[in-house]
């Protein structure tokens, strides 16, 4: 969920010390978090295609309905301080990067399907060799403070992240050979290898930042400035309380929605929804629990919108420990584990089931005749044909001698996940393997998952539940980073899987621009994925949100990432 | 609490510990289901099946509580021991032998109380990792030092009375002494020190398993609430099934230990 991981659980642990009394204390558990969101997000393949002159945006010349009533006052609680809310200070992946998409501009954005469109730029001109990318800038973009934004604030931009190490900016822009800005609209970008994920991972994430504010910046991690290009000034921050945005009537996309927009900082759910509830705040960016949903429907005054999430829940094992390193001890676990029954259990139905490949299945990369299957007996059949079986007769299979008997662990702030876990172990003891849950706070569990976030740096664990985030998710060329065996590429392998199989193919997609044989290699990565499961897919989980209607209705859900994003805000606007 | 002369209170207290004690002995017994057991859809409302509905993942609320009585009161027993046998040692030793050793502990003693308790307790937790046995060395280490503060004021008392001085004449050394003379005076006081120092640790452990930082594996009355908190049952009305029940029982067993500890003579029971 975030860029810098410890620090949240560092807060965690503030969070607890500031609750006086131990019983009246309200922590905060129920989030799920996911772990550190690697770097950047990649680009699915269509938007590798050059593209053409770009749709206009739907400027907001029809008169939205609430646009003729008093300026709209919003407040939206959000769930985390991201502090002063510029690109080097902001702190979580969500809802921090969508905080600082308010207030900052990309050159793309994603749609409402997460697929990279153009914004700030026009369009992007691909040589035939795939190397040289350029981009046509509107000529209408302004700073906050009236200045144009030009190719120099680009340019300047992404060579200030080149030169000021940061999480999440500096590995998209890294590796380019040069930046040029020959007049004011165009800039062209030359790139030392193809890369189809271009779009996604850099220019649709990446924020642009005013060269004539920036320029002569030395620590810009102390830098208080806020002023961007976006819908929404910053007018106001008072740190653990609320941030207060007011709109930028002169947005080049249109008038934003809401004249004002103030977030209150809410970490304890319970108080959050309570105040949705109450009517003290309009909506959340916090996602509504399963539990909480059919209430929320059940009131006229609130409304919930909802979608498929694309943060994934899975089981993931340590591939280079005996017995989990056999492929076939992994399928008979996987067979044994009824992801349907967790998704109606822990989530109440309000989820889809793990696709073994692991793309959930609304991605149109996804190749359907992939799917989980669920029958224990094949699994105890598995197992036996392996010889592990249990020869003294306490219950659990013997493998080389050793007894079955992994320890599963699971971060102990995520209730949702120590449940799965307590019903994946009951369901390993069908099958003669004796799981032993064990809840560990999140520091120390990466400490043995994925040290130091560096899966060169090893692993020491058996089993742990885990997931990513939506970005992992959205590009589905970002794959690779999940089963590369060479660390420079399978930079989130965290479970050491190791296939030479899917190493050729991944090495293939890194060159492949052409969206058909993209295709054609993600599902036959697919497959390999669901043969040998370095993970077991549990779920992803629906993303749920409630809203009061009558003061704002202009959410917008973006495909598997939710409704707080800039476009609920530009009424109208079509990228 | 004195042997022998038991006043009423003690004996409601005893009667209600007995009682809580006997469920936890026979919670397989009482419990109408197995509580790790799936027997019911998730957030089912209190019905003639489950008296008491069913958690997040449909485990019967009901034999939760039972069971969960097995694992506080487990808890708060261990977790007194330790901090009373502390305590103890730490009391005599200080109390006994006067000197450097005396000073030098007695200075801990100070320093371990003026620690703030709630969050040294969180941080403890949180570093040491969830387990019921962390819990149980991190409730007995933050809570020790009040037992040995009393126990050193009675061995004081004790040391200079003419039995003890006697004895010291008649040439006795100082381990006969603690063992025959001293530790006998101490051995209700300690006793009293024991029971107050349960009931507060029943309380702990349910506030730091509330807090997610007991072992959330678990069915201890805390955990239950950790979960009833985590799934929004303040908000959805499940609380009065999902959370008054674990909360009464640990008032319960909090006054029953209260109750077995309590004293006519102030002197004997108060820290």
């Amino acid at each position: 969920m975030s860029t810098q991981p410890l620090c949240i659980s560092r807060k965690q642990v503030l969070n607890l010390l500031l609750t006086s009394a131990l019983l009246a204390a309200c922590s905060a558990p129920g989030q799920p978090t996911e772990p550190a969101e690697p770097a950047a997000t990649q680009a699915p393949a269509t938007a590798a295609v050059a593209t053409e002159a770009p749709p206009p945006l739907a400027t907001a010349t029809s008169v939205p309905p609430t646009a003729t009533a008093e300026p709209i006052s919003l407040r939206v609680a959000t769930i985390t301080d991201e502090t002063t809310l510029q690109p080097y200070t902001y702190v979580s992946g969500y809802p921090g990067w969508n905080m600082l998409s308010l207030v900052y501009d990309t050159l793309f954005i994603l749609d409402t399907n997460s697929q990279p469109k153009p914004w700030v730029a026009t369009g992007d001109q691909v040589s035939a060799d795939g190397l040289v990318h350029t981009l046509t800038l509107r000529d209408d973009v302004r700073w906050h403070d009236g200045q144009p934004l030009t190719s120099a604030d680009v340019k300047f931009a992404y060579e200030f992240y080149q030169a000021n190490n940061h999480g999440r900016w500096t590995l998209p822009v890294r590796d380019i050979v040069s930046i040029e800005a020959p007049d004011d609209t165009t800039v062209i970008i030359t790139l030392p290898a193809p890369d189809p994920s271009f779009p996604t991972r850099l220019l649709a994430d990446v924020p642009i930042i005013p060269r004539h504010v920036w320029e002569g910046v030395t620590d810009p991690k102390t830098f208080e400035n806020a002023l961007g290009s976006g819908p929404f000034l910053l007018a106001e921050y008072e740190p653990e309380q609320f941030y207060r945005f007011t709109a930028n009537p002169d947005y080049f996309a249109g008038k934003p929605g809401v004249a004002e927009l103030l977030m209150p900082i809410i970490k304890d759910p319970t108080t959050v929804f309570a105040a949705l509830k109450s009517g003290e705040i309009h909506a959340t960016t916090r996602e509504l629990a399963p539990e909480l949903v059919a209430e929320f429907k059940a009131d006229p005054t609130r409304r919930v919108l909802s979608g498929p999430g694309y943060a994934t829940t899975l089981l993931q094992f340590n591939n280079e420990r005996a017995p989990w390193d056999q492929a076939e001890v992994r399928q008979a676990v996987a067979l044994a584990i009824d992801t349907r029954m967790l998704v109606d259990t822990v989530l109440l139905g309000l989820g889809t089931p793990g696709n073994p490949g692991w793309l959930h299945p609304a991605q149109p990369f996804h190749d359907p005749a992939i799917a989980a299957t669920y029958d224990v007996e094949r699994a105890k059949t598995l197992l036996d044909e392996l010889g592990y079986t249990d020869t003294d007769g306490d219950g659990v299979r013997e493998a080389a001698g050793q007894p079955m008997a992994p320890v599963l662990l699971v971060q102990a702030n995520n209730p949702g996940r120590i449940r799965a876990a307590e019903l994946i172990a009951a369901a390993m003891q069908e099958i003669g393997i004796a799981v032993t849950v064990s809840a560990e706070e999140g520091t120390s569990l990466t400490a043995k998952v994925w040290p130091d976030f560096d899966v060169a740096k090893g692993r020491d664990f058996d089993w742990t539940m885990f997931g990513w985030s939506a970005p992992v998710q959205i590009d589905p060329l970002r794959m690779a980073t999940l089963v590369d065996s060479d660390v420079r590429y399978g930079t989130v392998n965290i479970g050491g899987y190791r296939s030479a199989e899917a190493d050729a193919l991944t090495a293939q997609l890194r060159v492949t621009t052409d969206p058909e044989a993209q295709i054609e290699l993600v599902r036959k990565l697919e497959a390999t994925i669901a043969r040998d499961l370095p993970f077991v897919m549990l779920w992803y989980a629906d993303l749920n949100y409630a809203f009061d209607p009558a003061v704002y209705d202009g959410w917008v859900f973006q495909m598997g990432q939710g409704v707080f994003n800039k476009l609920s805000f530009l009424p109208g606007v079509t990228p | 609490m004195r042997p022998g002369r038991l006043t009423t209170p003690n004996v409601a207290g005893l009667v209600l510990l007995a009682a809580l004690a006997l469920l936890a002995l026979a919670a397989e017994w009482v419990a109408p289901y197995d509580p790790a057991e799936r027997t019911g859809a998730p957030f089912e409302k209190p019905g003639p099946a489950h008296w008491l509905g069913t958690n997040d993942i449909g485990q019967d609320i009901l034999s939760e509580v039972i069971f969960g009585a097995r694992i506080s009161l487990q808890i708060g027993v261990l977790a007194a021991a330790l901090s009373v046998a502390l305590g103890t040692t730490v009391g005599l030793l200080a109390g006994f032998f006067r000197g450097a050793l005396g000073v030098v502990l007695m200075r801990l003693v100070d320093m371990v109380l003026v620690i703030p308790f709630a969050p040294l307790m969180i941080l403890l937790a949180a570093y040491l990792g969830q387990s019921v046995w962390n819990l149980i060395v991190v409730i007995g280490l933050v809570t020790w030092a009040r037992p040995a503060r009393v126990i050193r004021a009675q061995v004081l008392t004790l040391t200079g009375q003419e039995f003890v001085l006697a004895a010291r004449a008649l040439g006795a050394g100082p381990l006969r002494i603690i063992a025959t003379h001293i530790f006998p005076g101490i051995a209700s006081l300690a006793m009293a020190q024991f029971v107050l120092a349960a009931s507060s640790a029943i309380l702990v452990e349910a506030g730091l398993s509330f807090l997610g930082l007991g072992d959330p594996t678990q069915k201890s009355w805390g955990t239950i609430l950790f979960y009833a908190q985590a799934r929004n049952a303040f908000l959805s009305g499940a609380w009065v099934w999902w959370v008054l029940p674990p909360g009464l029982m640990i008032t319960a067993s909090v006054l029953a230990f209260a109750l077995v500890g309590h004293s006519p003579h102030p002197s004997a029971a108060r820290t």
